[in-house]
C-alpha cells in the first residue's frame, strides 16, 4: 500500500529520478497554464484573468478525487501522507504576507521559478527577493520564535474540523468550485465585458 | 469539441467522481486492516511482534529508549496492577493518538498490553490500521505471564498456559496496588538472569515532509 518510500524501492538514484521528473512535469504544467506571466498571475486579483483560481482549485479538487479514491480502493494509507502540520495566527500572518507580495509581484515562490526559467526579468527579480526574504527570515526568526510555533493544531483537515466524512467534503469543494467558476466568469464578463472564456 | 463543453464535460466527471467517492465512503480501521493483512499479518503470525516480559523490562530499564507501554485492560484491572511508566488507553481511542505515535523518533517502542493477548493483538491491529504504524510490540502472555515471572507470590498463582487466555486477569491481587505492586518495576537484575530472544529493532523512521511555495 502507497505511499511507498521510494529510495528503497527504486534506489537514491532511482528516487532522484523521478523526483527529478515530477518536478520538471509540475513546471511544465504550471508554464503551460500560463503561470510564468506575472499579468496573468496578477490579473486574479483584480478579477480580470481567472485562469490562476481556475487552474489551482481543478489541480486540488482532482488530487483530493483521486488521493481518497485511492485510500477509498486499499491502494493508499491517507494517514501516512503528509499533511502539514497548522499553525493558525502563524498561517494567517504568513498567507498575508504572501498574498500581498503577490500582489505587488505577480508571482509566488513556485511560479516566479517558473517565469525565471523562461528568463523574464520581473521573475528572476522576484526569486532574488525571495532569496532575500528568506535569508532575513533565518536570521531574525528567533526573535518571534514563540509566535512562530505558537496555535499548533497539528494535523487538522477540513474533514476532522467540520467531523464530515471526506467523500462529503470533497464533493461539497467540487460543488463550490463549480459554482465559484460558473459565478467568477460571470461577473468577470459584467465588469470587464467580453466573452472570452479564462 | 468546443472549449465550452469540455468544461462541461470535465466539471460533470469530477462532479461524478466525487459523488461516488461521497457514496463508497472512507475504510475504517477494520477495513483498513485488512487492505494492510497481507504486508503485516505475518508479524502476527510468526510472532515476530511479540515480545518476551524479560525483553519488556530491559527496555523499561533503558534510558535510551522512548518507550511507550500502552495498556489496554478495562479499568478495574489497571486499578489492581499496572507497570510501572504504562498508561491506560480505551482501544477505541487509540486512533486518537496517531499524532503521537507519528512524533515518535528513531528510539521511540510502542508495546501494547493486555492480560492476556488477544486485546492487546486487536489494539496493535488497530494501531497499525489507523495510527501511523508506529514501531509496535505485544507482550507475550500479557500480564498474566508477566506476573507469573516476576510477582514475589507468582507460585501461587496459574500460568497462562495453564491458564484458559480469555483475556482476564488470573492472578488474585487483594488490593488496588497499580504500579506500586512490586512486580511493577521489577529490579533490572532480575531480567538479566533470563535469555530472550531480542525482536525489538529500532527504525529509521523517515520524516515525510513537503509543501509548495
Amino acid at each position: 500500500m502507497a505511499p511507498f518510500e521510494l529510495n528503497e524501492v527504486v534506489g537514491q538514484v532511482g528516487a532522484w529520478t523521478i523526483y527529478t521528473m515530477i518536478g520538471f512535469a509540475f513546471g511544465f504544467i504550471l508554464e503551460s497554464a500560463g503561470f510564468g506571466d506575472s499579468r496573468r498571475l496578477a490579473g486574479q486579483f483584480y478579477w480580470r484573468d481567472l485562469t490562476a483560481m481556475k487552474v489551482m482549485f481543478t489541480a486540488i479538487l482532482v488530487a483530493a478525487v483521486l488521493i481518497f479514491w485511492a485510500t477509498a480502493l486499499g491502494w493508499l494509507d491517507y494517514d501516512e501522507v503528509w499533511v502539514n502540520p497548522t499553525y493558525l495566527w502563524p498561517g494567517i500572518v504568513g498567507g498575508l504576507i504572501m498574498g500581498v507580495g503577490a500582489v505587488f509581484g505577480g508571482f509566488c515562490p513556485g511560479t516566479s521559478l517558473v517565469g525565471a526559467a523562461t528568463l523574464k526579468l520581473d521573475a528572476i527579480w522576484f526569486v532574488a527577493g525571495t532569496a532575500v526574504g528568506i535569508l532575513g527570515f533565518g536570521e531574525t526568526v528567533a526573535l518571534f520564535n514563540d509566535f512562530w510555533h505558537s496555535s499548533h493544531l497539528g494535523r487538522l483537515t477540513l474533514q476532522d474540523w467540520l467531523g464530515l466524512p471526506a467523500g462529503v467534503v470533497v464533493l461539497g469543494l467540487v460543488g463550490i468550485a463549480i459554482l465559484a467558476f460558473w459565478a467568477g466568469d460571470i461577473l468577470r464578463r459584467r465588469i470587464y465585458g467580453g466573452t472570452n472564456e479564462s | 469539441m468546443k472549449a465550452s463543453q469540455m468544461h462541461l464535460l470535465g466539471a460533470g466527471l469530477l462532479l461524478l467522481a466525487s459523488a461516488g467517492l461521497a457514496w463508497y465512503g472512507q475504510p475504517g480501521p477494520g477495513e483498513k486492516w485488512q487492505f494492510l493483512a497481507d504486508e503485516l499479518g505475518p508479524r502476527l503470525t510468526e510472532r515476530r511482534v511479540y515480545i518476551e516480559p524479560a525483553e519488556l523490562m530491559a527496555l523499561m530499564h533503558d534510558d535510551y529508549i522512548d518507550l511507550l507501554l500502552i495498556d489496554v485492560r478495562d479499568e478495574r484491572d489497571w486499578n489492581l496492577f499496572h507497570l510501572w511508566g504504562a498508561e491506560r488507553i480505551e482501544p477505541a481511542a487509540l486512533p486518537k493518538h496517531r499524532q503521537r505515535f507519528a512524533a515518535l523518533g528513531d528510539n521511540g517502542v510502542v508495546v501494547f498490553v493486555g492480560n492476556d493477548e488477544a486485546a492487546a493483538t486487536e489494539a496493535w491491529k488497530l494501531t497499525m490500521a489507523s495510527a501511523s504504524q508506529p514501531n509496535a510490540y505485544i507482550l507475550a502472555g500479557g500480564i498474566n505471564r508477566w506476573l507469573t515471572e516476576y510477582s514475589p507470590d507468582a507460585h501461587h498463582s496459574p500460568h497462562v498456559d495453564s491458564g484458559d487466555p480469555d483475556d482476564k486477569l488470573r492472578h488474585h491481587i487483594e488490593w488496588a496496588l497499580g504500579s506500586r505492586h512490586p512486580a511493577a518495576l521489577p529490579d533490572v537484575h532480575h531480567g538479566k538472569t533470563r535469555d530472550f530472544p531480542r525482536k525489538v529493532r529500532l527504525q529509521k523512521r523517515v520524516v515525510k515532509k513537503g509543501g509548495c511555495g
